[in-house]
């Protein structure tokens, strides 16, 4: 077979492949470091000063150092073991380097498909509405650019190419819906390569002091939580995160290789007050498992494990935004304590100093080892000395020990240096204590009446293990900054530094922004809801609920491939039919099989010879044929020429041509 | 099994399809069991693009990913109908093909009818030539394919195929047609130029070209000179380049018939001398000379005319040499 002409891009194929590369990959050049994205306008701007068709082919000598640069920088940024983030930024540079030596169709097909896999990467990092909204023109676009490559040249108009890409988009939707439903899920994961470099913060195995006053100026929400009954009054939204039990004195850590709870949770828990019912919207959380829920949970939909200290865990890390149904009891307490347990949540760091010790020991005293009461003492230590809560508290680095200085010295902090300090003295009066990490609080979405958690609503506080009453909960930063607690936080009352003049919350500009930015989240947060539900679990309600029980995803993926080849059967089929709608009548068929018959028996019976011109070729050349030929096409142009029949008189006609044909050997 | 019949009436296997017959002068609707479909190799890169994009989307637990790929997927899946779409219901025929000399391009008429909407269909023959066919809805269209002829003889109309890839080009729906007429190739006519042989007819004008308007003192070539002729009519510049007494003919005055015969060929090669012949017969007939034809086992008197000509150079193209080779 010869080979395909040389092709070369006709102007609009390439302004279109340009523009639908650019677009799926801006996402991604929003998180490159500035030196790639120098790179990345250099390979462009060459593009654009070479024009559209100037440069064939970039030369080698050339290529290559581009290339190896390109990888230099990519390493330096990314570092040298694979992750999702690297691959993506090599992709969208060398896309980029591709496009400069557009010469192939080959080389078209190759940048088609990677602006495909681009818009996917650019899903794996963000699922949410805003992205989906950005991406679905850029697919738009990148359907059109590839119906504008396979178009007959001189046919290649951007508006109707966009049109027929929208077509054809809309067409297919219904079956890709289908698909989508049907698609078997994964029970877990086949490979996860290593993020790196997440500039994302968020509650971790550790805290230090300064941690979670760094995510304190964040509004990303962290999750969005629908209570079926009613949202919970601030004092009890304690949204349980890392339980933090070890420490040196500064940092404290979690014992991330705890066992699971070995009884159902339920009996673990004295169960006081009401259940509470919950649906939270986890977003992505980089670099843990942790699902964070309203104390204490007792149920959780799906599956999830449970730590001994009351965390919830799920399987992996939680790197696309979960749905889960949670039943908590917020007044409940954890009843039992083991005896590692009460030794570890005892231990004090030997670099505590002796006045903290001394501090201790006074609340003891003075409490007469009842344990309520030393609790009471700290908490009213806390209160009557001049305690401040800020955001922008003065480092503790340069102090051998951080709770000393904040306890003597500085005496501003945030939630984790209070919670940090009291649980360092409880231990110090000689109570089981730990500290709890999580989000507190919560803006309550009005319009759809749900709760956001952000990360500005991380916080810390202190369990304290009381002989009789089990863990209680006790937050000492309630006992400074109550409105921390009884409403979302306001925080850093001086100057408000950085805060926009509109944000002011008494301005009336402010009010409606907040309504609209409340409208913006409750829109996202169903999306999100919708997207992130429809889970393995999901489909399996759904197809019980259809009546199949029981598919295991083997059967699943069976019924979805099966699925495809007879909808592209079916489809065939309803053609066939259309076919057979636009097949001539009977009448053309037989005079069809007339003529056929005449060829078979080595005549030429060319296409624009007439019935009456056969039969007088006939007539010459096939003497034996005549009566039945002449009778036949007789029959034929009456019926064809001739003025209109009865239907019984056609069908005579028609009777006469089909016996007629048949006695012609 | 429903499958498999399915896949047996689109035509998925990968084995080489039989080609339809299709003579000069028949018609051919291009019916579903007709067309064979395949992947063409973009296809199969953009296979290995949606399995990607799956399993990335599963292994991530990406809902947005798996629906990208699956919406691609579903795009395949409506690019294999919409090829398959392209040929159905098309009406192609063959018209008489037309001949050549050997060495130029014997054409087949070809002719596709539309039913319905607008096609985008490849043509590739077999021996190189290939066309593109845009064809708008409702209409017809004739193309005439231009075959190579490299010999004298009868050009075979060899295998074409009548394929789309439209819109996306992942798919290919096509038949494979054996065009079954042949075309005539005339022997190649000889270049260099020879003065046409003479052999005295009957002198006599014989008046059959009766209505066809001649210029009075055409030159149509010499004859040797014989006592008697003019003095005029003595062509000088020969005689005194010293290559003997010509005489010139003129078409008007004198009516010659003259044969041409395979022996009066100076060429040795059997081939050669058939162009030769060629060429005599094409410029007697460019003069209106009646020249006929004498070849071993054919004879055709002297005529003139289209038909006169057609018919000595399809003995020419058919003549068969009888030399070892």
């Amino acid at each position: 077979m010869a080979a395909e002409p040389a092709w070369r891009p006709d102007r609009r194929q390439w302004w279109l492949l340009g523009t639908a590369l650019l677009l799926a990959s801006l996402p991604h050049l929003l998180e490159l470091p500035w030196s790639l994205v120098t790179v990345w306008i250099l390979l462009a701007g060459a593009r654009i000063a070479y024009g559209v068709q100037g440069l064939g082919r970039v030369p080698g000598w050339l290529r290559l150092p581009i290339a190896l640069l390109i990888a230099v920088l990519v390493f330096h940024h990314h570092g040298t073991h694979l992750s999702r983030a690297a691959a993506t930024t090599l992709l969208v540079m060398m896309a980029a380097l591709k496009f400069l030596e557009l010469s192939r169709r080959r080389d078209a097909y190759v940048l088609l498909f990677v602006g495909f896999f681009l818009v996917a990467a650019a899903l794996l990092e963000d699922q949410s509405l805003a992205m989906g909204l950005y991406l679905l023109p850029v697919f738009l676009v990148l359907v059109a650019t590839w119906l504008g490559l396979e178009a007959p040249p001189g046919e290649c108009r951007c508006r109707a190419l966009l049109r027929r890409a929208l077509r054809m988009s809309l067409q297919t939707l219904p079956l890709a819906l289908a698909l989508f439903v049907l698609f078997p899920r994964l029970p877990a994961p086949l490979w996860r390569l290593p993020e790196n470099g997440a500039a994302r913060m968020g509650l971790g195995d550790s805290m230090e002091p300064g941690a979670i006053s760094a995510l304190a100026r964040s509004t990303e929400p962290v999750a969005r939580v629908r209570f079926s009954d009613g949202i919970p009054p601030p004092q009890q939204r304690y949204f349980r995160g890392p339980v933090l039990e070890f420490t040196d004195g500064r940092r404290w850590q979690r014992i991330s290789d705890r066992r699971p709870l070995a009884a159902p949770p339920a009996e673990g828990l004295q169960l006081l007050g009401h259940p509470v019912r919950q649906e939270i919207l986890l977003e992505v959380q980089p670099h843990t498992r942790i699902l964070p829920a309203l104390d204490y949970p007792v149920e959780v939909r799906p599956p999830a494990r449970w730590r001994a200290d009351y965390t919830l865990e799920a399987g992996h890390d939680i790197d696309r935004a979960r749905l889960y149904r949670v039943v908590s009891y917020p007044r409940a307490r954890i009843r039992h304590l083991s005896e590692t347990d009460r030794l570890l949540n005892l231990l004090v760091p030997e670099t505590l100093s002796p006045r903290v010790r001394a501090l201790a020991r006074r609340l003891r005293d003075q409490a007469a080892g009842v344990p309520g009461r030393i609790v009471a003492g700290a908490l009213a230590f806390f209160r009557r000395q001049p305690f401040h809560y800020t955001l922008h508290p003065p480092a503790l680095d340069g102090y051998p020990d951080p709770v000393d200085a904040f306890l003597f010295e500085t005496r501003r902090g945030f939630c984790e240096h209070y919670a940090s300090a009291f649980t360092l003295l409880m231990r110090a009066a000689g109570l089981p204590a730990r500290v709890v990490t999580g989000y507190q609080g919560g803006e309550v979405n009005p319009l759809g009446h749900y709760l956001v958690l952000r990360r500005a609503d991380a916080h810390a506080w202190s369990e304290v293990w009381i002989e009789g009453a089990g863990w209680v909960r006790v937050d000492p930063t309630a006992a400074v900054a109550p409105e921390r607690i009884e409403r979302p936080l306001e925080p850093d009352l001086p100057a408000r530094e950085g805060v926009p003049y509109l944000a002011a919350p008494d301005h009336p500009l402010a009010h409606w922004l907040r309504r609209l930015r409340q409208g913006w989240d409750l829109v996202d947060a169903t999306w999100s809801r919708a997207l992130a539900g429809f889970d393995r679990h999901r489909q399996r309600a759904l197809f019980a609920r259809l009546g199949l029980h029981g598919l295991s995803w083997q059967i699943l993926a069976t019924l979805a491939v099966l699925f495809l080849v007879p909808l592209a059967g079916l489809a065939g089929l309803l053609l066939v039919r259309r076919w057979r709608r636009e097949r001539p009548d009977p009448v053309c068929r037989l005079y069809g099989r007339f003529r056929a018959r005449c060829r078979r028996h080595g005549l030429t019976v060319p296409e624009c010879q007439g019935p009456a011109s056969l039969l007088a070729s006939l007539r010459r050349r096939r003497p034996a044929w005549l009566p039945e030929a002449e009778a036949f096409l007789t029959a034929y142009i009456r019926l064809r020429y001739g003025p209109p029949l009865s239907e019984a008189e056609r069908a005579r006609h028609l009777r006469t041509m089909a016996a007629r044909l048949r006695r012609l050997r | 099994m429903h499958n498999l019949e399915i896949a047996r009436f689109l035509h998925l296997s990968n084995k080489k399809v039989r080609a339809i017959a299709l003579a000069p002068g028949q018609a051919l609707t291009l019916s579903p069991g007709r067309i064979h479909l395949r992947p063409t190799r973009l296809g199969l890169a953009f296979g290995v693009l949606v399995a990607l994009l799956l399993l990335v989307g599963l292994n991530y637990d990406n809902n947005l990913t798996l629906f990208l790929g699956l919406w691609l997927a579903a795009i395949g899946v409506h690019a294999l109908l919409a090829a398959w779409r392209q040929l159905l219901g098309v009406m192609l025929s063959l018209e008489p093909p037309r001949p050549a000399f050997a060495g130029g391009r014997v054409r087949f008429p070809l002719c596709a009818r539309v039913p319905g909407p607008a096609r985008h269909l490849k043509l590739v023959h077999e021996d190189g030539p290939r066309y593109d066919l845009h064809l708008a809805p409702e209409t017809r269209r004739c193309i005439e394919l231009e075959l190579p002829a490299p010999h004298r003889g009868r050009r075979p109309g060899g295998v074409l195929s009548v394929y789309s890839t439209h819109p996306l080009g992942l798919f290919r729906a096509g038949v494979r047609l054996r065009l079954a007429g042949t075309a005539l190739v005339w022997p190649r006519p000889a270049s260099s130029p020879l003065p046409l042989p003479f052999e005295a007819g009957t002198g006599t004008a014989t008046g059959d070209a009766a209505g066809r308007a001649r210029t009075p003192d055409d030159f149509a070539g010499h004859r040797p000179w014989r006592r008697g002729d003019p003095l005029r009519a003595l062509d000088w510049k020969v005689l005194a380049r010293e290559r003997g007494m010509l005489a010139k003919v003129f078409s008007s005055g004198t009516r010659e018939e003259c044969w041409l015969d395979l022996a009066q060929a100076p060429e040795r090669d059997p081939e050669a001398r058939l162009s030769r012949l060629c060429a005599w017969v094409l410029e007697a007939e460019r003069r209106g000379l009646p020249a006929g034809l004498r070849l071993p086992g054919t004879l055709i008197p002297p005529g003139t005319g289209e038909r006169h000509r057609l018919r000595c150079l399809e003995a020419l193209a058919l003549h068969e040499v009888e030399h070892g080779c």
